[in-house]
């Protein structure tokens, strides 16, 4: 009997959501030994329920991987109108091959944080929400854990504070 | 014997209620006549299990009146509406420093004294300084008396140790959970027997702990008195040198704004989680490696004895009362000097640093966890009880 190779996953490590910017550090767990192949690892992170996306590439040594992401890059641009809403928007994160890029939800991998014995993070592993500004959009920004134990980031209207700064 | 035990609420979740279910199920095992009294019933069934040959009854009923239930009449009403008045107005009795003084209003004092006079016969144990005090006034002196203190004397507030020391002398026995108390207790009631019986554990048969997860457990209620503000900065120190390792706090409170607020501020949401209540403290505690506890008092902290059932040793500040009782430092654990939160990083560090010492002291924690053996505590109560029956010369049996 051949044992299925374990599914490839993007787990999150450990979110920064500190000096203007979200740095996220992960590993990537199982897969097969092409799936390990180094290559070129990207950030994709898509607006749900549009086709908003944008991508950051990852830095990887061995099965780790880190990314960070200037906070103004959460802060959607157009179209027009705004697909901000009075509650705000969620980006959804994907960790996607270079080569699949183009593979839509096929190639790639949501990341998340699965493989732990933490259920309900979203309640549990909180992080602080920073503030973040761009051609004059203001918007609150927070890393959070979906229910499904998957990592979204959270940008709603801003109400005060300096642009980058973390929220009291 | 006939044994009653009077809880403020046997409904609630406390470690009081606890200990009181584990101690009359083992009386009932015993043979004994045992009765709880919940002195307020706030819903149907209570939150642990009890042995159904302990029979559970309350005094005041608090429940909402069933939606069914026919409408009262005139004399009901007139009774409903006294009462309400009473509800309204403080206890006459019971100290207002006593914590528990909000439920003992002017009605729920006449009922509890209306009781305690109904009873005459065998043993009665009251559990906490509101029910004592009211036992130690109004209860048959043909009872043997038995007040139970959960708290060390010192968290007492000024009016609640002046009313111990001039009814608890009253009582056939006071029984106090450790030797610190135990002195001091002594010093303010000359005379009086004073017996230290701790609470038992849960059971001696847990999974126990390998040590090799790299999380520390801390637990309770998030609130000032656990200390867990002067943890998250001690983690903080600790946390550079050891970034692998998580801090989980379990717990519900008031404070766990401010516990969260102080996370953030050190940067700690990748290491230190507010975990919440959970129903599997077991599991989590076989899963942890060390047991932290940063208490600015206790009486007798339990859950740090449960933490030692699964092998696990114990870093804990020294705290009155409790720790000192239970942990023997650098044997099954640390004692750190009280709120010094540098002593306390430098004791979470070097316990990280070592699994070894992690291995040997938890071994001795469990040892250490078997003089809190249900059977070992509550042989204490067997002899308490049978001797007092011996010397007082009270009857113990329900009167024919």
């Amino acid at each position: 009997m051949n044992a299925q190779p374990p599914e490839l996953r993007a787990e999150v490590a450990e979110i920064w959501p500190r000096d203007g910017r979200v740095r996220i550090v992960g590993d990537f767990h199982g897969g097969t030994d092409s799936d390990s192949d180094p290559g070129r690892w990207h950030l994709v992170s898509e607006v749900r329920g549009t086709d908003i996306r944008m991508q950051h590439e990852l830095k990887v040594e061995g099965s780790r991987f880190e990314v960070s992401v200037p906070l103004e890059d959460f802060v959607p641009r157009g179209p027009d109108p705004s697909p901000v809403g009075d509650d705000g928007l969620k980006w959804d994160l994907y960790v996607v091959r270079d080569d699949r890029l183009d593979q839509g939800a096929d190639g790639r991998l949501r990341l998340g944080r699965r493989l732990d014995d933490i259920r309900n993070k979203r309640k549990i592993m909180v992080f602080p929400a920073q503030e973040a500004e761009d051609d004059g959009v203001r918007m609150t920004v927070r890393p959070v854990y979906t229910v499904h134990e998957d990592l979204s980031i959270d940008c709603t209207p801003g109400t005060s504070g300096s642009p980058g700064k973390e929220s009291p | 014997m006939r044994i009653r035990y009077l809880l403020l609420n046997a409904y609630g979740t406390g470690g009081t209620i606890r200990t009181v279910f584990t101690q009359a199920t083992t009386m009932a095992g015993l043979g004994h006549d045992v009765e709880i009294i919940s002195t307020v019933q706030h819903k149907d069934k209570p939150n642990f299990d009890l042995d159904e040959r302990v029979r559970l009854s309350s005094i005041v009923d608090v429940r909402e009146p069933k939606a069914d239930a026919p409408a009262p009449g005139l004399v009901a009403r007139y009774r409903a509406a006294r009462r309400e008045r009473l509800r309204q107005r403080g206890g006459r009795i019971v100290p207002p420093g006593e914590f528990g003084y909000e439920a003992f209003n002017r009605h729920v004092e006449r009922e509890v004294i209306r009781y305690l006079k109904s009873v005459t016969d065998g043993i009665l144990v009251t559990t906490r300084p509101a029910l004592n005090i009211l036992a130690a006034r109004y209860a048959d002196s043909r009872l043997i008396r038995v007040a139970q203190e959960h708290m060390n004397l010192g968290t007492h507030r000024k009016d609640v140790q002046r009313a111990i020391a001039h009814y608890y002398p009253r009582f056939d026995a006071v029984a106090v959970l450790t030797n610190r108390d135990r002195e001091d207790y002594e010093k303010l009631l000359p005379g009086t027997r004073l017996v230290r019986i701790p609470n038992a554990v849960h059971s001696m048969e847990q999974e126990q702990s390998d040590h090799t997860n790299k999380i520390a457990l801390a637990a309770g209620r998030l609130a000032p008195q656990k200390g867990f503000d002067m943890l998250i900065p001690a983690f903080k120190k600790v946390v550079e040198r050891h970034p692998d390792w998580q801090l989980r706090i379990f717990g519900t409170g008031k404070k766990k704004k401010e516990l969260r607020a102080l996370i953030e501020k050190h940067h700690l949401y990748n290491h230190v989680f507010l975990m919440g209540h959970t129903d599997e403290m077991e599991d989590e505690l076989t899963k942890s490696s060390f047991y932290i506890l940063s208490s600015r008092f206790e009486g007798l902290p339990m859950v740090v004895i449960e933490a030692m059932t699964h092998a696990l040793p114990v870093i804990s500040f020294d705290c009155p009362t409790g720790p000192a009782d239970v942990i023997t430092d650098g044997k099954d654990g640390m004692l750190i000097p009280p709120k010094n939160v540098d002593a306390l990083a430098e004791a979470i560090s070097k316990m990280m640093d070592d699994r070894e010492l992690r291995d040997t002291m938890g071994a001795e924690a469990l040892k250490t966890a078997q003089s809190y053996a249900p059977e070992h505590v509550h042989m204490m109560w067997e002899e308490l009880f049978t001797d007092l029956v011996r010397t007082s010369g009270k009857s113990a049996t329900a009167a024919a």
